[in-house]
């Protein structure tokens, strides 16, 4: 009371100019989300927050009733406070602004444009007794379409002037999910109670609140990433409505949280999500954005009657046969599975893990046939027997063996799916479709004279040919016999450390250290590199072999022969000797190196298989056809 | 016994029987115990897919054959085998017939390079 009385005096003091009326209700307004025409406020305070360039100006602004903190000024106009003219207390006329909801429904203005009305000196200190105003009874007030009662005597201090928002304008209609959608009507929700349900076409970054009534069309399974930086786990899904469909990608806590929950098919209203631009790379979908869940993200199903309106899957089906036109992008396809491979195991080298894969090819009444490959859960639980339709959503067209057809994280795979093109590919199939012969569109390295992927050449057209002398190595394939395996250096210790193989540095007393990771540790692990002289029919040359495909020549993992070497002296000798005289498939990379200036043909086996007899057969037929023909 | 020993006799495919009546020859099927005569003097030798050969034995088969079998014998003029001597292969990889085929073709069309002494 005592500070309201001393405000009667101050304004007393500058009776010969009128202060200017702050526009009582504005702080309100702005923080529910109305656009009040230029209020006149009052600087409360100025701070100056550093950031990576420009520094920011934030604002405490007071309407005389409420003060309000998250308010910047736009750096453009950092000028008025560097040089004075905006201060604490200054009052001016907020003539452009942007208000928007950051992360957590807290209310942010940014001030575009002011005009200057009053100094400090003039306004005569602080107008009114403001009350910051909180997101809580910013929620209050939203309700009640009133300034918070429980603040007595503000309307007092102040009348109501010419400037102030008349209390009917703080409502605005309810939204409903009915509500019809147009872009020109920007969602304005107050208190952030309810959201509004927009169609996925519409979604933009720039709007605050929104809530999308969608339903899953494809789910990617739960992936770990591991890279220097850190690790984690995501999945991906895909959602639709009758506007678009758009990616949504959970990482870590997320991912835990929705994964279980998200079914394909299922219709769900998901608000509170990051919306960011597509990554091409990883979106196929045609939406310019995708979503990101946060923590404060919601996913809540939808009930059957209330999705049964969202549309089903979409697909764009392209025939097998007009695959080739569609190399190293994403399609639809259906067909009727013709024959399935078993579950196999790789190595994917870049990632230092073993996945799962298994191979299917698929037919339909183009006459074509291809060959999918499925990756990890994909692979184990799919079943081709008795020759089921599948749908595919989003699989990748390689030009692996020609043209071939991977299943990624992305694909949505449907077995026998209820839509009119699988009832007509499975009529056609059983009528007739499954004796009719088939175009292959894969031609597999395995098989058909395997020249097309697999370069076979001999050992002496490494030097014939002038291998590795271009820029790009050259990689060759031949069958040849180890003649020796040299004893000397075949281990090295490496860093324990999973993705590092760089050798450390023996610090005596048990301690190793590598230099790549700064890590000093008393342990290692055994690296493997064997120097071998291999030979075939026209040419013998010495090539080098890693960890991986020396183990397989091995027969033995390299802690094994580390440990061999340590305990028995003879026993190691005689692993080594095994591969002596052994015949194999060697993929070998030709590069020309450059070594103490000298030039070097430097040979590495990129992959070893065991010889298998019908391959070398078709292939030395196809040579010999080829010889004839000549 | 010997005798057969003594002359070539060739690897031949099932479509080849006909230029080799009056010879021996090597042939490799596989065979089905159910097509085995009742008495063990006679099989079906299946060569490929779709072709088999009947062999006949000069003393019945006193043991139970299935699955790959190899046979020496004679070309009659119903391109039949007067088998004389056979025996089991085991294998354990699956054998591809039509490759086994082309190679017999390969090798008698080029027979400056494979020759039989």
């Amino acid at each position: 009371m005592i500070a309201v009385l001393r405000q009667f005096c101050v304004l007393g003091k500058y009776s010969g100019k009128m202060p200017f009326k702050l526009t009582e209700g504005a702080i309100s307004a702005l923080l529910n989300g109305h656009e009040p025409k230029d209020p006149i406020l009052q600087c409360l305070g100025t701070k100056s927050i550093a950031g990576s360039g420009v520094p920011r100006m934030r604002l405490v602004l007071s309407d005389g009733v409420h003060s309000f903190a998250t308010s910047m000024l736009a750096t453009q106009l950092n000028d008025f406070v560097t040089d004075g003219r905006l201060q604490q207390n200054t009052v001016f006329k907020l003539k452009q602004y942007q208000s928007s909801v950051l992360q957590g429904s807290k209310r942010i203005v940014i001030c575009l444009d002011i005009e200057i009305l009053q100094t400090p000196d003039e306004a005569g200190g602080k107008i009114g007794e403001p009350v910051p105003l909180s997101v809580a009874q910013n929620a209050a007030g939203a309700n009640g379409g009133l300034p918070n009662p429980s603040k007595p005597g503000n309307e007092n201090v102040n009348p109501s002037g010419p400037n102030r928002i008349p209390p009917a304008a703080m409502y605005s209609p309810k939204p409903t999910g009915k509500m019809p959608f147009g872009k020109e009507q920007v969602p304005t929700t107050p208190g952030g109670t309810q959201t509004r349900v927009m169609p996925i076409g519409s979604l933009t970054p720039y709007q605050n609140k929104w809530s999308v009534k969608a339903r899953v069309s494809q789910k990617g399974t739960m992936r770990e990433w591991k890279n220097p930086r850190g690790e984690g786990k995501l999945f991906s899904f895909t959602v639709l409505d009758d506007s678009g469909d758009i990616r949504i990608t959970c990482f870590k806590e997320e991912a835990d949280k929705f994964y279980d929950m998200i079914e394909v098919g299922k219709v769900f209203y998901i608000s509170n999500a990051t919306l960011k631009p597509a990554n091409a790379q990883y979106n196929n979908t045609t939406h310019d954005y995708e979503m990101t869940l946060r923590r404060d993200s919601t996913v809540t199903l939808c009930d059957k009657d209330d999705g049964k309106m969202v549309p089903k899957i979409q697909y764009k089906f392209v025939n097998i046969s007009n695959l080739e036109q569609n190399i190293s992008g994403l399609v639809d396809v259906i067909g009727v599975v013709k024959s399935v491979e078993d579950l196999n195991s790789v190595m994917i080298k870049s990632q230092n893990r073993e996945a799962k894969v298994r191979k299917f090819n698929l037919v339909d009444q183009s006459g074509s046939e291809v060959t999918v490959t499925l990756w990890g859960l994909d692979a184990e639980k799919f079943d081709g027997k008795e020759h089921p339709v599948v749908a595919m959503k989003g699989a990748k067209v390689s030009d692996f063996n020609t043209c071939s057809l991977s299943a990624m994280g992305s694909t949505t795979i449907s077995m026998n799916p209820d839509i009119p093109e699988a009832y007509q590919l499975k009529q056609w199939y059983e009528s007739g479709g499954s004796t009719q012969a088939t175009q292959s569109l894969t031609i597999s390295s395995g098989s058909g004279g395997g020249t097309s992927a697999a370069n076979w050449k001999t050992l002496a057209d490494i030097k014939n040919e002038n291998l590795g002398m271009k820029d790009k190595p050259d990689y060759i394939t031949a069958k040849v016999t180890v003649l020796y395996c040299k004893k000397e250096n075949v281990l090295y210790k490496a860093c324990p450390n999973d993705q590092c193989n760089k050798k450390v540095i023996d610090l005596e007393q048990g301690k190793y250290r590598c230099e790549k990771c700064d890590l000093q540790t008393d342990e290692f692990k055994y690296r493997l590199i064997l120097n071998m002289h291999v030979a075939d029919e026209y040419e013998s040359t010495w090539v080098t072999c890693f960890q991986e495909q020396g183990e397989i020549l091995l027969k033995m993992s390299a802690q094994e022969l580390g440990e061999l070497q340590q305990t028995d002296e003879n026993a190691f000798d005689n692993v080594l000797k095994r591969v002596d005289f052994q015949s194999y498939f060697m993929k070998l990379r030709v590069k020309m190196d450059r070594f103490n200036d000298e030039d070097r043909t430097r040979v590495t086996v990129v992959n070893v298989s065991p010889i298998s007899n019908v391959d070398y057969i078709k292939k030395l037929q196809a040579d010999i056809q080829k010889l004839q023909v000549e | 016994m010997t005798e057969l020993y003594d002359n070539p006799r060739p690897r031949i495919t099932a479509s080849m029987l006909p230029r080799f009546v009056g010879k021996n020859v090597t042939m490799l099927g596989t065979v089905d115990p159910g097509n085995i005569s009742s008495d063990g003097s006679s099989f079906k030798l299946q060569t490929d897919e779709k072709t088999a050969v009947r062999v006949t034995l000069n003393a019945p088969l006193n043991e139970m054959l299935d699955d790959l079998v190899e046979v020496t014998g004679t070309v009659d003029n119903q391109c039949n085998l007067s088998g004389i001597v056979y025996h089991k292969v085991s294998s354990n990889v699956p054998f591809d017939f039509e490759e086994y085929n082309n190679t017999i073709d390969l090798m008698h069309r080029f027979p400056n390079l494979c020759t039989y002494k």
